[in-house]
């Protein structure tokens, strides 16, 4: 790649803006953290030029440059409309650099919130995975059984899982036990049915190989049905774990628990304070967390399911 | 004794409230280290045979026997090679052959499997392409590896079910070159082998004797012992006179035995 291709790009433009758009005057008098603003659009900046610089693929570097380019539109709008102009809710919508600024300042308690909502899902999803899927390969295994239980399933599955959360509450001893409990509850149900479509969708001519092969019954689910049916399990798996993110943060709301305060709490808490430079960060880093989540997944099922894919 | 020993077998199939009569009355034996195929249009029946052999169906009525035991499900004493999906598609070319292995020979070290799994891939040509998933093989190559890991498993019996069907011509005739040498060159007693084909060239090539199928209701036609001796040059035995006297009678008999369904039908 040429000098020029890599590194005479747009976003560099936005970078230069931000800096730019410092020196126009506030509308108000007021300390709006012009450096936390400036500082982040320079960590963006030093981020996109060693990508530009050690990159190897020409996607990457302008696939980078796109998605830092929404990023840095949007603080640009919000630098501009906000203390700038003056034209957006103040209260509502902080200046970015009180809320960048707040963001450092409150790094620890976020990551302490992260961490219990994580653990939370974690806990409920690995149950969820662990009774569910051999549920499923039995459930979908076994003809006499299978269309009784999907009948179940379809039934249960289009309860919405929320109804369950003041049950929950008043069942457990405790709330972090409660929260579990609607996690493993919401993506039961989605990994239940998808191992079962899994197992009924697997080709008969696979089976009968393997019949004829003679393997044995743990071997057949083991080695055969469950890996068969992993495709659908995963699709189940993702659809769960969306439903839980949902979940976790309605019943962390719900299910209010001070001492154990999970994101959602911690939204929850400062809105009604209308403290919103606390709410916007915790907002970024639940969209940060999910997406981290679904990708680390996404990793798992590429592996796993790499079969499926001629190369 | 007979290595195979079918007895009288009937064989229905119940299809949107039709009873439909896939095999009547069909009776056949097969020595030891013979290779006999199944020749016939589709609907004849010669798959349904080969899947009561295999012990994946069992028949309405009538036995098989294999080496005087009734056959009741899959056994140990059989492999299998199908048209498609033989192999599992999540595990790669190695794994295939050694899965099949573990479960013929239990007692094998996990290093002696492998090493065996590997013998059978070189045998098949495929020792580059051994890590690789079936889905990321030819036609042709699947098949190969379907091949190595029937062979590997040390049956006695192999039955092969259209397992060239879907390749094309010329991948065909070398898996056929590539089948005749394996089962020839193999230490031991030679496999007892049952293959089905609509093709007439290579139930010739292939076997001993062919057994001619007419379909409505699925039976016997006739049966046709192949005289050219083994071992048998592919490309000069087509050419001979010899050859194209005999194909040009066996397809008659193939096209008396669809002729016959017409007038039955």
């Amino acid at each position: 790649m040429t000098w020029r291709k890599r590194f005479l790009r747009i976003p560099h433009i936005w970078f230069l803006a931000l800096l730019l758009i410092q020196l126009l005057p506030d509308a108000k008098e007021g300390d709006y953290y012009p450096v936390y603003v400036i500082g982040s659009a320079v960590i963006l900046e030093l981020f996109y030029l060693l990508v530009s610089l050690f990159s190897r693929k020409k996607e990457t570097i302008s696939e980078t440059g796109k998605l830092l380019s929404v990023v840095e539109i949007l603080v640009l709008l919000w630098v501009l409309f906000g203390p700038k102009l003056d034209r957006l809710n103040a209260k509502m919508f902080p200046a970015p650099g009180i809320v960048f600024h707040q963001f450092i300042e409150d790094t620890q308690p976020l990551l302490a919130a992260v961490w219990i909502s994580f653990r939370t899902i974690l806990e409920g999803f690995l149950l969820a995975l662990v009774i569910a899927v051999p549920m499923g390969l039995i459930l979908g295994w076994f003809k006499a059984v299978r269309s009784t239980a999907s009948y179940v399933v379809r039934f249960v599955s289009a309860i919405p899982p929320i109804v369950y959360i003041p049950y929950a509450i008043a069942l457990f001893p405790s709330m972090n036990a409660a929260k579990v409990f609607i996690i493993f509850v919401a993506s039961y149900w989605p990994i239940l049915s998808g191992t079962m479509t899994g197992v009924v969708n697997i080709d008969r001519g696979i089976l009968d190989s393997a019949r004829a092969l003679g393997v044995g019954h743990l071997s057949m689910l083991l080695h055969v049905i469950l890996p068969g049916a992993l495709p659908y399990i995963f699709n189940g798996m993702n659809q769960g774990l969306g439903i839980s993110f949902i979940l976790l943060t309605s019943a962390e709301m719900i299910a209010a628990d001070p001492t154990n305060p999970g994101l959602g709490f911690y939204i929850w808490n400062y809105s009604n304070f209308a403290n919103y430079k606390r709410v916007i960060p915790a907002i970024i880093v639940l969209g940060i967390t999910i997406c981290l989540i679904s990708f680390v997944i996404k990793k798992i099922q590429d592996l796993l399911l790499r079969w499926r894919a001629p190369v | 004794m007979s290595k195979i020993e079918i007895r009288n077998i009937s064989m229905d199939y119940v299809e949107k409230n039709t009873r439909f009569t896939a095999l009547q009355n069909v009776s056949l034996t097969i020595e030891k280290g013979e290779f006999v195929s199944l020749l016939g249009s589709s609907g004849c029946g010669k798959s349904t045979l080969l899947s009561i052999l295999e012990g994946l169906r069992s028949p309405v009525e009538g036995e098989v026997y294999i080496d005087g035991e009734r056959v009741t499900g899959p056994g140990k004493n059989r492999a299998v090679v199908f048209q498609n999906y033989s192999l599992f598609p999540w595990m790669t070319a190695k794994k295939n052959v050694v899965y099949g292995i573990e479960q013929t020979a239990r007692t094998l070290s996990r290093q002696e499997r492998q090493a065996r799994a590997e013998k059978f891939l070189q045998k098949v040509e495929l020792t580059d392409y051994q890590n690789k998933f079936p889905l990321q093989l030819s036609g042709g190559q699947q098949q190969r590896v379907a091949i190595a890991r029937a062979l590997a498993m040390d049956t006695e019996i192999l039955l092969m079910d259209e397992p060239f069907g879907a390749l094309d011509p010329r991948t065909r005739v070398s898996l056929q070159k590539l089948l005749l040498s394996l089962w020839r060159s193999e230490e031991g007693e030679k496999k007892t082998v049952v293959f089905v084909t609509h093709d007439v060239d290579e139930a010739i090539y292939l076997s001993d004797r062919i057994i001619v199928m007419q379909p409505n209701p699925g039976r016997i036609y006739r049966e046709v012992h192949v005289p050219f001796p083994r071992p048998r040059d592919h490309d000069a035995l087509i050419g001979t006179k010899e050859y194209q006297q005999f194909r040009s009678e066996l397809v008659e008999l193939f096209y008396h035995s669809d002729l016959a369904e017409e007038v039955v039908g």
